[in-house]
Order: C-alpha cells, then sequence, then structure tokens
C-alpha cells in the first residue's frame, strides 16, 4: 500500500461555487408554465362559475348588482365614529393581558383606523366615494384573478427553495387554485351584502382585513400545510 | 336565513386552509426560537448565559420586571408557589420565575417565560416550558417539553421529553429512550441505559490490496461504491462517488466521505470525520474522533462513541437517531428531528 502523502487543507465552499439545480429549478418553472397554459385556457369556464354564483347570492339576498349608494346619514356617521373608538379602547385593554394577545391587539387596532378612516371619508369628501362599491366588487373578483394566476409561480419559486418534489408543488398549486376560486365569489358577495347594510365607511375594513389580505393569509397557510407533510404522502 | 348562509360558508371557506396552523396553536407547538444573535452559532449556551446575566443585574437594580414587561417572581421556597387566579384557572404562566435555592415546578402548569433556579431544578412530568436554566442540576420529568432553551450544570432528559431547544449543560446532558431533539451542546451527551461492555475487537490488518492515494488532494478517490470487508485498517482519507461499507472492526486511521450513503460495521475506528450526503449509519461499538455530518440521517448505534473528553466535536444531520449507550462529545444538531431510541 502507498504511504499517504501529506494532506492539504480542503478549499471552503463558497456560494458561487454552489452549483444551480438546473433540472429541479427548470421542471419547476415548466410545470408554474404549464398552469398558466391551463388557467388561461380554464378562464371562460371561471367566469361563467363566478358569474352564476355571484349573481345567484345577489339575487338571492336581493341586491342590486350596480351596488347602490351606500352613503350614511350623519347618526350612521357618528355610530361609525363610536364603533372605530370602542375597538380602540378594546384593543388597549387586550394588550394588557399579556403578550400572546399582541396579534388580536394589532388586529383591532388596524380594524379601528379603518373604520375611522372609512366614516372620516364618508363625511369630508362622499363625492369620491360615489360608485364604490361597484368598483369594489370589480376590484375584488381582479384581485382573486392575480392571485390564482401568482400562485403558481410564487410555488415554483417555493419549490426551488425548498425542494419541494414536483407532485407536491402540483398539489399545493392545485388546492390553491381550487380554494381561491370557490372563495372568490363567496366573499365578493359577503362583501357586497356587508356593504349594503353598513354603508361605505366599512368599505377600507373590507379592503385591508377582509379582501385581499383574507386570500393572501390563506396561500401562506396552505402552502405551510402543505409543505410539512410527511415525505410519505407527498413524494 | 340566506344572509347566515353566505356568512357562514365564506367565514368557513376562508378558515379553511387556517385550521392546520389553528390545531398546532392548539396543540401549544412553537418552532424553536431562532438564535437571537451571532453569539450562538459558536455557543450554543450563550442565549442561556446572557439572560441570567440579564436576570442578575434586574435583580441587583431590584426590578421587578424584565424585557416585554415581564414580572420578575422571587420564590422563597421550593414548593410555595404564589400562583395568581388566572394562572391557576388558565393553567400557564407568563411570569419569570427565579428562585436562590432549589426549585420544583408544579405539575400541570405551562411555563410561558423563564423558570431559573441557582440550585437544582425538578421539572414535573408532562410540563412545558419555555427556557429553563438551573445553578446545579436541571432534571426533566417524563413527557415534558422545553421550546426555547434549557441550560444547567448537568442536564437529565428523561423518557418522552420533547427538547425543541437548544439543550446545553456545563459538564454532561443524559437522555433517556424516546427523547426528542433538535441541539444540544455539552462535553458529554449520553444516552441511557448505557450499553453492555464489548469485547475488544480482534487486531485489524492491512487492506491486502494498495488504494491509489492521490498525491495532488492526499485522498483515495472512487468513482463507484466502495466495500472494504472485515477487520482492515488504512492510512488516509476515502472519498467514494457512491455508497461506502467498512466491515466490522475496521480503522480508518483518516476521513471518509460517500456521495451516497456510509455504513460501518460494528467496532469500527476512525480518527478523523464521516461526511456522507445520503444517511450515515455506525454499527454497535464504533468510535469516531472527529465530526459526522449527513445531509440526510445519522444512526449511532449501541455503545457508540464520537469525540472524545477534551476534544469536542458534532454530530450534525436533518435527523439523527441515538441507541442507548451512545456517548458524544461536543454537540448534536439535528435540524429536522433527533431521537433517542
Amino acid at each position: 500500500m502507498n504511504r499517504r502523502p501529506r494532506p492539504r487543507p480542503l478549499p471552503r465552499r463558497a456560494v458561487w461555487r454552489l452549483a444551480l439545480p438546473v433540472p429541479r429549478v427548470a421542471a419547476a418553472l415548466l410545470q408554474a408554465l404549464a398552469w398558466t397554459v391551463l388557467l388561461a385556457a380554464a378562464r371562460p369556464v371561471f367566469e361563467a362559475l363566478w358569474q352564476a354564483a355571484l349573481g345567484g347570492w345577489l339575487q338571492t339576498l336581493a341586491l342590486p348588482s350596480e351596488g347602490g349608494d351606500g352613503m350614511p346619514g350623519p347618526g350612521a356617521l357618528v355610530a361609525y365614529a363610536a364603533a372605530a373608538g370602542s375597538t380602540w379602547w378594546a384593543a388597549a385593554r387586550l394588550a394588557r393581558a399579556g403578550e400572546r394577545w399582541r396579534p388580536a391587539v394589532l388586529l383591532l387596532r388596524l380594524a379601528a383606523a379603518a373604520l375611522a378612516v372609512g366614516a372620516a371619508a364618508a363625511a369630508l369628501w362622499p363625492q369620491a366615494l360615489a360608485g364604490a362599491i361597484e368598483g369594489h366588487a370589480r376590484l375584488m373578483l381582479w384581485a382573486f384573478v392575480l392571485l390564482i394566476a401568482a400562485a403558481p409561480w410564487v410555488h415554483a419559486l417555493a419549490a426551488g427553495l425548498l425542494q419541494l418534489p414536483p407532485s407536491r408543488q402540483a398539489a399545493l398549486s392545485a388546492l390553491s387554485v381550487l380554494w381561491l376560486a370557490l372563495l372568490a365569489p363567496l366573499l365578493t358577495a359577503s362583501h357586497l351584502a356587508l356593504l349594503s347594510v353598513l354603508g361605505l365607511p366599512v368599505l377600507p375594513l373590507l379592503h385591508l382585513l377582509l379582501g385581499a389580505p383574507l386570500a393572501l393569509l390563506g396561500l401562506v397557510a396552505l402552502g405551510a400545510w402543505v409543505v410539512r407533510w410527511p415525505a410519505t404522502a407527498g413524494g | 336565513m340566506s344572509w347566515l348562509a353566505l356568512f357562514t360558508a365564506t367565514a368557513l371557506l376562508a378558515v379553511l386552509p387556517l385550521l392546520p396552523a389553528l390545531a398546532e396553536c392548539r396543540r401549544g407547538h412553537r418552532a424553536p426560537s431562532p438564535p437571537p444573535d451571532d453569539g450562538d452559532a459558536s455557543d450554543p449556551a450563550h442565549t442561556a448565559r446572557r439572560f441570567r446575566a440579564r436576570l442578575a443585574l434586574a435583580l441587583a437594580d431590584g426590578a421587578r420586571e424584565i424585557s416585554a414587561g415581564r414580572e420578575i417572581v422571587g420564590l422563597p421556597a421550593p414548593w410555595a408557589w404564589p400562583l395568581d387566579e388566572d394562572e391557576l384557572r388558565q393553567q400557564r404562566t407568563q411570569r419569570v420565575w427565579h428562585a436562590a435555592g432549589d426549585l420544583m415546578l408544579p405539575r400541570g402548569m405551562h411555563f410561558e417565560a423563564e423558570v431559573l433556579a441557582e440550585g437544582h431544578l425538578h421539572t414535573a412530568p408532562h410540563g412545558r416550558h419555555h427556557a429553563l436554566w438551573a445553578g446545579r442540576r436541571l432534571a426533566l420529568a417524563e413527557r415534558s417539553g422545553v421550546d426555547a432553551w434549557a441550560h444547567g450544570q448537568e442536564v437529565e432528559a428523561a423518557a418522552g421529553c420533547r427538547l425543541r431547544g437548544a439543550v446545553t449543560a456545563e459538564r454532561r446532558i443524559v437522555l433517556q429512550r424516546d427523547v426528542g431533539f433538535t441541539v444540544l451542546h455539552a462535553p458529554e451527551l449520553r444516552t441511557e441505559p448505557a450499553a453492555p461492555a464489548r469485547p475488544a475487537p480482534p487486531q485489524p490488518v492491512p487492506l491486502p490490496e494498495a488504494l491509489a492515494w492521490d498525491g495532488r488532494t492526499g485522498r483515495a478517490l472512487f468513482r463507484e461504491p466502495l466495500h472494504i470487508g472485515p477487520g482492515h485498517e488504512w492510512p488516509g482519507d476515502i472519498v467514494s462517488h457512491g455508497d461506502i461499507t467498512l466491515g466490522a472492526g475496521c480503522a480508518a486511521h483518516g476521513s471518509l466521505k460517500a456521495h451516497g450513503e456510509l455504513r460501518l460495521g460494528e467496532d469500527v475506528v476512525v480518527d478523523g470525520s464521516l461526511v456522507a450526503e445520503g444517511r450515515i449509519e455506525l454499527g454497535a461499538g464504533c468510535r469516531v474522533a472527529g465530526p459526522v455530518v449527513s445531509a440526510a440521517t445519522v444512526v449511532l448505534g449501541s455503545g457508540c462513541q464520537v469525540g472524545a473528553p477534551g476534544r469536542p466535536t458534532t454530530v450534525s444531520a436533518p435527523r439523527i437517531e441515538l441507541a442507548p449507550g451512545v456517548v458524544v462529545h461536543g454537540a448534536l444538531h439535528a435540524t429536522i428531528d433527533g431521537r433517542t431510541q
């Protein structure tokens, strides 16, 4: 046997020496591209389903499809201001209950601020809010269209980073698209129903807390759940 | 009725993806706290020591609170717990508890902040704790858990403990069966029960065939899986693009690196390190002087020893399994799941 020559220290690994896993990244991006083509082809189906679902709810609830005025009277504005103040007070009380309530405190404060802004806008500049209810429905549906289109690409990037197998990436995209497609008409109809009852001052609250942020939160939660599937279940 | 149906359906659908996360919150599982600063990278006990120092400073100043407005409660006796009505009803406390002597934690409480005892600290079975510090021995009772960190002169974890945070000791950490862990650091880490004494293996003989040493890198490179029979020894590093399998009683006076799996039979001695992209499996009674690093799983068989007194090293892998009687000098770092058998 040869004697071992004098060892030399191994070179340190540097980031620039790491190889990009081209096959994995390419597979993830190709899958995202396939999803985009599939979703583009299925767009008329989505539109028809959403139109039927949203129209059905508006008809059932006897809501006007064009939105309506939604301008509150002076008494209602005072009630909104009082509701904003009460919410802020509740947040302050909850903040004293401990650190574990901090997320709820932040949400309550955001809700109070959104209510106050909505009431102030309706009181000081009502002309700017004309037609906002009808526009809100369009905006909500467009937000969901964009989220559905973007989700597979976000999942492709996540699959590259987290080394998700293609089967799990596909499952994540399918679940996300399905959930968003089901939620869009329901959430929009709920917003229109709330606006018809409560008036325009709740519009900022719906936008900031119960609109696209809610959908984003759900997408993140879905992603976290799928990523944590045991390896045997998701490939 | 339709309104109620619409709002109920919307709320249920909106909450549906959050259910797994909410269920986890209800179970109280929390991810281990990330290292707060660079100090943790080289010294896993850094966070515990730093908190102990901050608390000592606060107590010396006569402060009644520490960061984030958490109240400090001094305990006069190990069994006297001035828990208030809310804490007793909710079975959880967010106050920082400190005892000048020994401390025995009460049953059925969730300690969501730090608990420190200058003497011995004993937890209750099934107890849940954010962070624990003991000036002497820290005894974790059956099925108790640590979420952020725990530190003591000696730490003993009974069966079924779940150590999600870094657990460090000045002298020794002893783990019973079925203990889950992520980061352990001590001069001596031991799993119990101890392994029975093994008969000394026969003296290894040099390999009959010459390994092709690369003069530039100082190692032997194999582009295919390598199998070396039992009872051989060789002086140098071996790298294989496939798996490496060593028979019982081999002695490697160098390191082993496999792009596949690395399997060592019983009583194998390695003077250097073990590195593999796949699983590393050590048979009973193996001894490794250097680090053991895998990109998949490390399994240490009964009676294995990694590192040596005064020569600490590291076992690092996403998953680590320890048989009874294993001794590691240094650190165990399981990025996903570590467990004793």
